[in-house]
């Protein structure tokens, strides 16, 4: 995306803003125009913040914007309300099937040292 | 000072990164042998203090249930802060679906650019301008390779949602008292990556004269002494210092100890003195008395007396700060360097 | 007028070209083309590219192509679409012969992956995918197949060398291929230890960047026998889409995409999978391989690690697979790659592949995809 672009999806990037079918209910994160199962109109839907790790990879081959600090974890996590999701995840060595993890704000990347910072969703285990 | 209306502690948050660094390992790299902590927190290459606030404020939220749509002002005080211009209020305007209709700055003046956001917002509240308002200290402290302070610079940060005392507080603001001179102890120049300091002047002049003429100024005024207080949280640059002047005001270790996070997490900079309330908080029982004397360099000092209400008991902060200092992991020299982007590429 | 038919090909061998450029590639192919064929009338050229102008390099290829090579009086269309590039080239090219609008098209790809660093390369790669899922979530196209592998692994109890079975059987082949980046033959072990992309997937379950230009001569059918031109026709095509997000399908597993795609060609083919004994499908990684080939319906879903364990797919075997070494070891010069595929079942079909012959081909079945099985692409060829 660019930096005007980044803008437009950002509450969804910050806050799991999804949508919801006003027809037959399916739910999808990332939010989409029309509904995937009966092509009807969709409504913002917030996403529940609090889910656990169904699967999960390391990220070795890296690209450009999230190449600057190594190999990092992406996940399909399953969100309380059964939404399945993709996410990052972050503050986890060793992600685990099953950890219960929640949203946060975290960085993702910026537009070089002194452009824009992109901030967005990232998951990490529950606390306590 | 008293605000005309009562206002007080509506909820608290707080967050403390998951990595630490034992002072032993910065110690054996510059073959040094001071150890003035035991270790200190630093951040995950994702996080800064807009990622940190965030946590704080949106855990003040959750475990206090505040409404999002009364709150009227969001004021992050940092010396880290991501923008020079574009205050980090505004990101979390938007990442905490909080309205649109507010105030929000980024405050300065070093470690207690926090306790001064608190001021700030007790008055708006106060007078009714606003319904409620989060301030907040968070930081992801310079530690200058090689330098003193670099043992202690941590990263970390606490939020505190003010409202009038009719809405139900878990504290109610009692006084405060706020004290500034032109002492240049430590700062840092515009576009300068790590401050300075005057190392001992840090001290005597700084430190000690400000933090006792703001509570003694406090106590003055209002007539407290050292007993009426069940805690008293200081500003923990290291394990002397709050200590000392503790000792120096006439308050024995216990009262200081459940505010004393510096040990294991480090000077969290203007989360510091927020971070030690919050931890007080964590265990503070109805009809306790609390000091919070903050300071920043420059320099200058917030102090402010909370009694805590019966409303402590539904809204204390989930989890505690104790489950977050047990989550943490420990890191060597050259993840902190690579997280702390001290490598050049 | 007849089905749009194959008259001939043009193509570089697969590798990294350091010194010379997407034209120079373009110019090669298309030349050995109108050459060795005796292809000389160009109504139209069509040609796939999926970089350049996210390198930065030339948008508008297919116009740069056909100035490089002084066809002016030529329709020109570029397509961009990963590595359906040159599918998508190829199916419009079909339909403007269909048409009659056009007697003799040129169509294929090009590409230049050697011309990027990395991390460009895996970005440009992966934007295929919805932009969303890549920018905001981290995903690359590889970790994205990496966790539907992991997925399908635990649905369907695949072991880890299972995954890589395919891998295996593209180098052997590729081994005998001239035209291969690849030749060197890998065993299963290899595959499993080798350094991780993103796990389970190592470098030998995925497709590397490659360079290449391939380019056939697509004419009417009347047109083509009236002029002495041998070829093979193009029976059927389909394509079809659905949802980018792989969590939205009913299983992320499942490649609807390219079922949909195949029932359309068929159909229009008039025949049954059954009568299908070659393929050339698109398959950057083993796991979407298996995928592909459960999407077919030649055995119940999960079956095909064992099929091709027991040679199914073998050049020997029934339903002879990636004959020359598919994606992974033929290579992926993503823009041209569908293109390659149509060279190849060509010289199946004139049995001009040499070492890699198959006997007795009936229809041959090519397949490319948009990404994950976003959109997908079926054409059947026979007959001659």
């Amino acid at each position: 995306m660019t930096e005007i672009s980044d803008w437009i999806y950002r509450i969804s990037r910050y806050r799991l803003v999804g949508s919801k079918c006003v027809n037959c209910g399916e739910v999808s994160y990332p939010p989409r125009l029309t509904c995937f199962k009966c092509g009807s109109e969709m409504a913002e839907y917030q996403l529940p913040r609090r889910g656990k790790v169904l699967y999960h990879t390391v990220v070795k081959s890296l690209p450009e914007r999230y190449n600057r600090y190594g190999a990092y974890h992406v996940a399909i996590v399953e969100l309380e309300d059964g939404t399945r999701v993709f996410g990052l995840l972050t503050d986890v060595d060793n992600p685990e099937k099953g950890m219960e993890v929640e949203a946060v704000l975290r960085r993702l990347y910026t537009y070089g040292v002194n452009g824009k910072i992109i901030y967005g969703v990232k998951f990490r285990p529950v606390i306590g | 000072m008293k605000p005309g209306n009562d206002v007080g502690i509506y909820g608290y948050g707080a967050y403390i990164p998951r990595y630490f660094i034992e002072n032993k390992l910065i110690s054996s790299l510059w073959k040094r042998d001071a150890q003035p902590i035991q270790s200190k927190s630093f951040p995950n290459y994702d996080e800064d203090t807009i990622t940190i606030s965030f946590e704080a404020a949106l855990r003040a939220i959750e475990s206090s249930k505040a409404p999002r749509e009364k709150i009227g002002a969001i004021f992050i005080g940092s010396e880290s802060k991501p923008y020079a211009v574009k205050p980090s209020g505004t990101v979390l305007v938007d990442a905490l679906g909080l309205p649109r209709n507010i105030l929000s700055a980024d405050y300065e003046f070093a470690c207690k650019a926090g306790t001064e956001a608190m001021q700030t917002v007790f008055a708006l509240v106060s007078s009714g301008m606003i319904e409620m308002g989060i301030a907040i200290g968070a930081d992801t402290a310079q530690g200058r390779p090689g330098d003193e302070l670099e043992y202690t610079a941590a990263a970390g940060g606490a939020a505190y949602i003010i409202s009038r005392v009719d809405e139900g507080v878990l504290a109610r603001l009692e006084a405060s008292y706020s004290y500034v001179s032109d002492t240049p102890d430590f700062w840092r120049r515009s576009g300068e990556d790590y401050p300075r300091h005057l190392y001992r002047f840090t001290g005597e002049p700084a430190y000690f004269h400000h933090i006792m003429s703001s509570v003694k100024g406090l106590f003055e005024e209002y007539g407290y002494q050292p007993s009426d207080f069940t805690y008293a949280i200081f500003h923990q640059p290291n394990y002397k210092f709050p200590t000392r002047v503790a000792a120096k005001l006439g308050f024995t270790r216990e009262q200081i100890k459940p505010g004393l996070v510096v040990p294991l997490v480090g000077n969290t900079y203007s989360g510091s003195s927020l971070l030690g309330l919050a931890a007080t908080l964590d265990i503070a029982k109805p009809g306790d008395k609390i000091l919070l004397a903050s300071f920043g360099s420059g320099a200058g000092s917030d102090a402010m007396v909370f009694e805590v209400t019966d409303i402590i008991e539904e809204r204390r902060m989930v989890p505690p700060v104790s489950k977050m200092i047990s989550r943490m992991s420990p890191g060597d020299y050259s993840t902190y360097a690579l997280y702390r982007d001290m490598l050049k590429r | 007028m007849g089905s749009p038919v194959v008259v001939g090909v043009g193509y570089t061998k697969v590798g990294e070209y350091w010194d010379k450029d997407a034209f120079q590639l373009a110019y090669t192919a298309i030349k050995s083309l109108m050459d060795e064929y005796g292809v000389s009338d160009v109504d139209a050229l069509y040609v796939g590219n999926a970089l350049a102008g996210y390198y930065g390099r030339q948008l508008a290829i297919a116009s740069h192509v056909a100035d490089a090579l002084s066809f002016y009086d030529t329709a020109v269309s570029t397509f961009s679409s990963g590595g359906a590039s040159s599918a998508q080239a190829i199916y419009n090219a079909v339909l403007g012969v269909a048409s009659g609008q056009f007697k003799s098209v040129i169509v294929g790809g090009v590409e230049k992956m050697s011309e990027e660093l990395p991390a460009k390369v895996v970005r440009g790669t992966s934007l295929v995918e919805n932009s969303f899922l890549v920018d905001f979530n981290g995903l690359t196209g590889f970790s994205l197949h990496a966790l539907v592998a992991k997925i399908y692994m635990e649905e369907f109890g695949l072991k880890r060398e299972e995954l890589s079975i395919l891998p295996v059987l593209e180098h052997e082949n590729s081994s005998k291929s001239r035209h291969s980046q690849f030749r060197n033959r890998i065993s299963l072990e290899m595959v499993v230890n080798a350094p991780s992309v993103a796990e389970p997937l190592t470098i030998f379950d995925v497709s590397a960047p490659g360079d290449g230009a391939a380019f056939i001569a697509i004419m009417d059918e009347d047109y083509a026998r009236k002029n002495g031109f041998k070829y093979v026709k193009i029976l059927g095509m389909g394509s079809a889409s659905q949802p980018a997000n792989p969590l939205e399908r009913a299983s992320p597993y499942m490649f609807e995409a390219t079922s949909r795609a195949l029932e359309k060609a068929l159909a229009k083919a008039g025949i049954t999978i059954e009568e299908v004994n070659h393929l050339e499908i698109y398959n950057p990684t083993s796991i979407s391989g298996l995928l592909i080939l459960d999407s077919l319906g030649l055995n119940k879903r999960g079956a095909s690690a064992k099929m091709v364990s027991e040679g199914f797919f073998s050049l020997d075997g029934k339903v002879p697979l990636n004959t020359f070494g598919g994606a992974k070891a033929r290579g992926d010069p993503k823009g041209a790659v569908t293109a390659y595929q149509f060279v190849e079942a060509f010289l199946q079909h004139m049995n001009m592949a040499g070492d890699n012959q198959v006997g007795d081909i009936r229809y041959s079945l090519i397949h490319s995809m948009v990404g994950f099985d976003i959109s997908s692409y079926v054409f059947i060829l026979g007959g001659g």
